[in-house]
């Protein structure tokens, strides 16, 4: 099989870790070679968390280039925008969950949330 | 998932998907490592929480945290000298701490062997720089192997185990950050079983072990001696692997994480060049790399970080006479950040752009970033917005390294200087000097503190510095993953002696020691104020356990019961404190003005509830007199 890449992104706390984890899991319960790799360190203090999957092909590294993943998944509006305009690829499918976890500056006023429709229009571009 | 811990002792081979950190573990068992000794840090504090998931009884080793990384190196040397197959692993700026005894490992015989795994940084995803430690390998004479995947740190520690082992000379293993986290399927062996022996083996014999006058010359002799045996052993096709390409006039020479992110570049390239691809790095392997060098008219040196290797490369070539064309680092940048396949498309295509496929450039969005914040109910928010307002616009503040240095982002803005672990007071001291307009406060964890703080505690009182520390204290070592401190009265073991900090400060002769709750705000803004006004060295200890780690507990009780205040909407002025000033994630802002909580991210702490000047904050009504929501 030619390899599918996935990247996942979302909020510290949400579980990004786990949920790779699952998809891990389940590419090997698959019979599928799998690896994957996720931001340690500061990322349950409220940070951006990242991690990304690849499933199929030669393993060569867990990280996977911007702009060349098939699917997005996040666990946040915001964030699923910015992973979707960085690391998806032409034609890649975003799935993300619909909650809203402020970033600083939003909260600041420095800063407009994110509404579903900007991530729409993204995609869309 | 399996139970980690039973895994990890399964005496038959078998094949698991693992973090590179869980396969470090496995093979410190496989490889009869007996005692282990750390001080938490990121890359590498999964190696601990694997050890620790095998029970007590269960342990074919012993660990332990140490006081800090100089500590723990002692520790590990002690066993080793006894007899003990050892390791020792931190993360990469700990090698600082641990310089002092590090750099005279290899002076010693090192009876049990001793294995020193590293946790370099590249990126500094969670370090104050991103220092290249094999420079360290060089001034130590420590050979140096560096894997590129979770399978190969397996296969690598076996074999740094066995060559330290025979040469009883310590070996670095140097892990880099996404090594430590990557994850893929490893091969494990077998392991026969095995328990930590009890012979005592020092032996002074094969010494002399006291490096003082001559001693000290015969030493190193002997050091250096090793170090090119262990040289030899390693240039060998198990440490220098070649992958033919296409286009066999050039080669590239690298190692670690960038030769798998060379992999992932050149796999849509036709034309690709050889590849030496290096598993060990100090001492350079002459016989493999001067091979490639003569079957290669252009070569490329890969390498992240600093240009270690390319120097030696070169120094090679000119050496041996070899007509060959070297490129390494072509600009500072270069030399920043790490190798990810983005980065090494970059990099190559500035040499080579013929082999780097043209990628369309994606767009950055202007999203407002998401740096990492205290989370909700952390009491060194709390403490930071109640000592701003004790503080003068002009006064210093000065940060430590432990979650409290988040407090240097907006809305806080304290700590305006960062060194390393435990500087705080030192660098304080100085700023403090001369200096009669500004007042001088200090920030330091509690884990820190006992880590490398007392030095600077005991000078402030020698010398009688002016200035203020304030001890940001929550019983843990918070941001590497709640691991145990000498003042939590637990070890890696079991229970232990708690060192209180006042204990600690008073025996050290501090005079004028103020403790409170870090959520009592009014009575900590009262108590900064006094230790500054004083003159000479004052502490005032801001307490609040962690709270992510107490929430944490909670929710493992099965009648816990989630509280979240709530912003009384016909109360709120929209003065927007809460979200401006005190900053709690769980507070947010709609776009015009109102002031919402979230209940996914409040955890009803209610440390928020005396900020509010017109009083709307409360905590849920169903949070109130026991009942449930």
């Amino acid at each position: 099989m030619k390899r599918f890449d996935i990247y996942m992104s979302g909020v510290g706390g949400q579980g990004i870790g786990l949920l790779s984890e699952a998809v891990i899991r389940a590419a090997d319960h698959a019979g599928l070679s799998v690896c994957g790799v996720d931001t340690h360190g500061l990322a349950q203090r409220g940070g951006m968390v990242e991690s990304f999957v690849r499933i199929g092909g030669e393993v060569t590294t867990p990280l996977v280039r911007k702009g060349s993943a098939s699917l997005i998944l996040a666990l946040e509006r915001t964030e699923a925008l910015r992973a979707g305009e960085a690391y998806a690829a032409s034609g890649g499918v975003l799935l993300y969950f619909d909650t809203l976890w402020q970033p600083l500056d939003v909260r600041l006023g420095k800063a407009d949330a994110v509404s579903a429709e900007d991530v729409e229009e993204a995609c869309r571009r | 998932m399996k139970n980690l811990g039973e895994m990890l002792l399964r005496q038959e081979p078998f094949s698991e998907i693992v973090l590179g950190n869980t396969a470090l573990a496995r093979a410190m068992i496989e490889s009869g490592t007996e005692v282990v000794t750390s001080y938490p840090g990121s890359p590498t504090p999964e190696i601990a929480s694997a050890l620790l998931s095998v029970p007590g009884e269960k342990r074919p080793f012993y660990f332990q945290f140490s006081t800090n990384e100089k500590v723990a190196t002692e520790v590990a040397c002690g066993a080793s000298l006894n007899g003990h197959p050892s390791c020792v692993f931190f993360k990469s700026v700990g090698l600082n701490v641990a310089a002092d005894s590090f750099v005279q490992l290899s002076l010693l015989e090192l009876e049990g062997g001793l294995v020193a795994v590293l946790g370099d940084d590249p990126g500094a995803n969670s370090s104050q720089n991103e220092q290249d430690n094999r420079h360290f390998a060089r001034m130590a004479y420590i050979p140096v192997l560096e894997p590129s995947s979770p399978s190969e740190a397996y296969r690598y520690y076996l074999e740094a185990m066995a060559l330290s082992r025979r040469q009883k000379m310590p070996v670095i293993l140097r892990m880099t950050t996404h090594v430590c986290h990557g994850k893929e399927k490893v091969a494990f062996g077998a392991w026969k079983g095995g328990s930590v022996s009890t012979e005592s083996r020092f032996d002074t014999s094969g010494g002399p072990m006291v490096p003082l006058t001559t001693a000290a010359l015969e030493m190193k002799r002997r050091s250096l001696a090793r170090l090119s045996l262990a040289g030899c052993e390693m240039d060998s096709p198990a440490f220098c692997e070649v992958r033919k390409g296409t286009d066999s006039s050039r080669g590239v020479i690298t190692a670690g994480l960038p030769f798998r992110s060379l992999l992932d570049v050149l796999e849509d390239s036709d034309r690709t060049p050889d590849i030496l691809k290096l598993g060990a790095v100090y001492p350079l392997p002459e016989k493999a790399v001067e091979e490639f060098l003569r079957t290669h008219g252009q070569v490329k040196v890969l390498e992240e970080l600093d240009d270690v290797l390319e120097k030696d490369i070169k120094a090679l070539a000119f050496d041996r006479g070899i007509r060959v064309s070297i490129t390494g680092k072509t600009d500072d940048d270069d030399r920043i950040g790490e190798y990810t396949p983005d980065k090494v498309a970059e990099v190559l295509a500035k040499t080579w752009p013929d082999m780097v496929p043209l990628r369309g450039a994606k767009r950055q969005p202007s999203l407002a970033p998401r740096p990492p914040q205290m989370c909700p109910g952390c009491g060194h928010r709390s403490a930071f917005h109640a000592i701003r307002q004790a503080l003068a616009k002009e006064d210093i503040t000065v940060a430590d390294i432990g979650c409290h240095t988040l407090g240097f982002l907006p809305p806080y803005e304290m700590g305006e200087v960062l060194l390393s672990m435990g500087h705080s007071t030192g660098t304080g001291a100085g700023l403090s000097l001369f200096n009669r307009s500004r007042k001088v406060v200090s920030f330091i964890g509690d884990s820190t503190f006992f880590h490398a703080g007392l030095p600077g505690v005991v000078n402030a009182v020698f010398n009688n510095h002016n200035l203020t520390l304030i001890v940001m204290e929550n019983g843990t070592t918070a941001m590497t993953g709640h691991q145990d401190h000498p003042g939590a009265g637990r070890n890696a073991n079991g229970p232990s002696e708690a060192i209180p900090v006042r204990g600690v400060l008073e025996g050290l002769g501090v005079k004028s020691i103020r403790e409170v709750d870090a959520y009592s705000q009014g009575k900590l803004i009262e108590m900064v104020k006094e230790a500054m006004a004083e003159e000479g060295f004052s502490v005032v200890i801001a307490r609040h356990p962690c709270m992510l780690k107490y929430t944490r507990e909670q929710q493992r009780n099965p009648d816990y019961v989630r509280k979240s205040v709530d912003v009384n909407q016909e109360t709120c002025d929209r003065l927007h404190v809460c979200v401006e000033s005190f900053g709690c994630p769980s507070f947010q802002r709609d776009e015009d003005g109102t002031v919402t909580v979230s209940r996914e991210l409040c955890i009803g702490d209610g440390s928020c509830i005396q900020t509010c000047p017109v009083k709307a904050i409360g905590l849920r009504k169903e949070n109130r007199g026991g009942e449930t929501a």
